[in-house]
């Protein structure tokens, strides 16, 4: 019965997270659809197992009962008798229903907030783009709107020297992450870039250079518009944003970039 | 089914179409979800885990329900048909194994373990587990988006067959399954040896209570090896937020620890198969071809997830053996692809 509870209990966590859109936080809006998939087996299997509990109920109700104490190494012996109408599943241990609790447990229970500016301190924050060979998204981008960090670190990538983009206009939204090696009035405004789910999640970011750099709190949102122009990181010269505004702004609906 | 069962049945169903609706209603009500703000560090650890389970946890369920099919709709005899009797052809035919079933390094290990109880050969099995994660139509299309037609595309490939097949071929020197596999995992075949023993799956003729058979055995299946997924997630998820990344990349130029930084990287974070290829081309800027073929033969056959699942079937020392030859096979081609054909 508890494994049943386990089971639906994983299906309504994948469902709620994919209802309340908080699925993007963790993988990659590609492998959604992988994730309904996940639901319509999760429930299978756990109204299979609840069917067979009510039928063995039945089925020991017109009969004696019928001790159904099997160990996990035998319990493939038993295939025979579940077909006399008892129930066939194998106890599991409490370990086994633990461990499988806790992916239920931090799911459901647990907010769900996408990877911040203290993740980027374990990974790093890359100035280069995470390769991705299909030009088709970046096409698609150039319609949609303007293009985002990851789009530009594209661009710099493809053009080593910094002053090539001096005085090109920028707009991109991102959260504020403060790196040792920034300056008192410099910060990175960035996204992490997530190729599958968030185990493989990289930081990107374009450097602000700001005099208001002070006032801005790690891991808030900000929408940055203003002009490139070559300055310092680290001993390099690289594009860095001037900015006209900096405006705080909402987290957007899908927090991660896609390469 | 008789009428009154199915009735159950449906009326089951539609009691748990409405509680969904109604739970989805009542969640944000009673905040099912309180506002516990966790220290940054937690939350990014419960983020990386949630998300590493929400992505391999399909895969899983896919490849429990296979094992489910398999079981109750797959004969002893079935598979003693189409296995060849000659063993080379047998290993190769597991290699090749995966193009049929396609599953995935976390799906492959329950569809292994059933395969095994209905007679299949431990060299095919082995060869099976190995190649099935990469030769499988879902990995090979995303290789493919991933790197195009390339040198890289064609090596992995190649040298993951090649790796499986050898591995295989090893294995062929014990035929004794119950050497290799733990008896726990065997189930039925207790005291048999690799002879095909006719199950009594065969019995239940009825396909609905078949099809239900099966998926009691999916379900059983994917605690068992869910259990593994768990654990290995959590693992992973330590030491990618423990450790930095940088620490890792910082030795990418160097042809040779290079090659040994992957295949640790690729242990570590045990990305599934079937998306490994975009998270390897994030590397070629900074790391040495040889090392990101290594990265893609060697990531898909063992990582910490696999391993640990790899526990649940296979005796210990088997698990070591799957552990280190594809290792060295891995590094092996790294170094040589490195120091001879750095292009």
């Amino acid at each position: 019965m508890l494994k049943a509870v386990v089971l639906g209990g994983l299906g309504l966590m994948f469902y709620s997270k994919i209802v309340d859109g908080t699925l993007n936080f963790y993988i990659n809006q590609r492998f959604v659809w992988l994730s309904f998939v996940a639901v319509l087996i999760l429930s299978a299997l756990a109204l299979t197992l609840v069917y067979r509990l009510l039928e063995s109920r039945r089925a020991s109700a017109q009969t004696p009962p019928h001790p159904d104490t099997y160990d996990d190494s035998a319990h493939d012996h038993e295939h025979d008798h579940a077909y006399a109408g008892h129930d066939h599943s194998h106890r599991l241990s409490w370990g086994t229903l633990g461990i499988m609790a806790i992916p239920l447990v931090l799911g459901l229970f647990v907010p769900a907030r996408p990877l911040g500016a203290s993740a980027v301190n374990s990974r790093g924050i890359g100035l280069t783009a995470p390769q991705r060979a299909g030009s088709v998204t970046q096409a698609q981008r150039a319609v949609t709107g303007p293009k985002n960090v990851l789009d530009w670190l594209r661009d710099f990538s493809n053009n080593p020297d910094p002053h090539a983009f001096d005085g090109q206009a920028v707009d991109v939204v991102g959260f504020v992450y403060r790196d040792p090696r920034n300056g008192a009035e410099q910060i990175w405004v960035s996204r992490f870039a997530i190729t599958c789910c968030v185990a493989d999640a990289s930081a990107v970011g374009l450097l602000v250079q700001t005099s208001e750099a002070a006032s801005l709190k790690n891991d808030s949102w900000i929408h940055v518009t203003g002009k490139l122009l070559a300055g310092e990181f680290a001993g390099q010269k690289v594009p860095v944003i001037m900015p006209d505004k900096i405006e705080p702004t909402q987290r957007p609906a899908n927090p991660y970039l896609y390469p | 089914m008789s009428r009154k069962r199915l009735l159950s049945f449906v009326g089951l169903i539609l009691a748990v179409l409405i509680g969904t609706i109604a739970l989805d209603n009542l969640l944000p009500v009673i905040g099912l979800a309180p506002a516990v703000s966790l220290p940054d560090l937690a939350q990014t650890y419960v983020t990386t885990f949630v998300g590493l389970f929400i992505e391999a946890a399909p895969f899983l369920l896919l490849g429990s329900v296979a094992a489910g099919l398999i079981d109750v709709f797959v004969t002893a005899d079935d598979m003693a048909r189409v296995i060849p009797r000659n063993k080379f052809l047998a290993t190769v035919m597991g290699a090749l194994l995966g193009l049929i079933f396609p599953v995935c390094e976390c799906g492959v290990v329950p569809v292994v373990r059933r395969l095994y109880q209905k007679g299949l050969p431990t060299s095919v099995g082995i060869a099976f587990i190995l190649s099935a994660p990469v030769l499988n139509p879902v990995v090979i299309a995303s290789t493919y988006a991933a790197f195009g037609a390339s040198t890289v595309f064609f090596a992995r490939i190649g040298f993951s067959f090649l790796v499986a097949l050898s591995i295989g071929l090893v294995f062929t020197a014990q035929p004794n399954l119950m050497r290799v596999v733990r008896p726990a995992a065997l189930g039925p075949v207790l005291g048999g040896s690799t002879d095909f023993i006719p199950l009594e799956s065969i019995k239940v003729n009825n396909f609905s209570a078949r099809l239900q058979r099966a998926f009691g055995i999916a379900a059983d299946e994917f605690f068992d090896m869910g259990r593994y997924l768990v654990v290995g997630s959590l693992i992973a998820t330590t030491l990618q937020t423990v450790v930095p990344q940088q620490w890792l990349i910082g030795i990418g130029n160097s042809p040779v620890t290079s090659v040994i930084a992957l295949c640790a990287l690729a242990f570590v974070l045990s990305v599934c198969s079937t998306v490994d290829a975009f998270l390897a081309l994030s590397f070629v800027n900074t790391f040495t071809s040889g090392s990101i073929i290594a990265f893609l033969v060697f990531g898909p056959m063992v990582d910490i997830k696999s391993t640990l699942m790899f526990l649940g079937v296979f005796r210990r020392k088997v698990v070591v053996y799957l552990f280190v030859l594809p290792l060295l096979a891995a590094i092996l081609i790294g170094l040589v692809i490195n120091l001879n054909l750095a292009w």
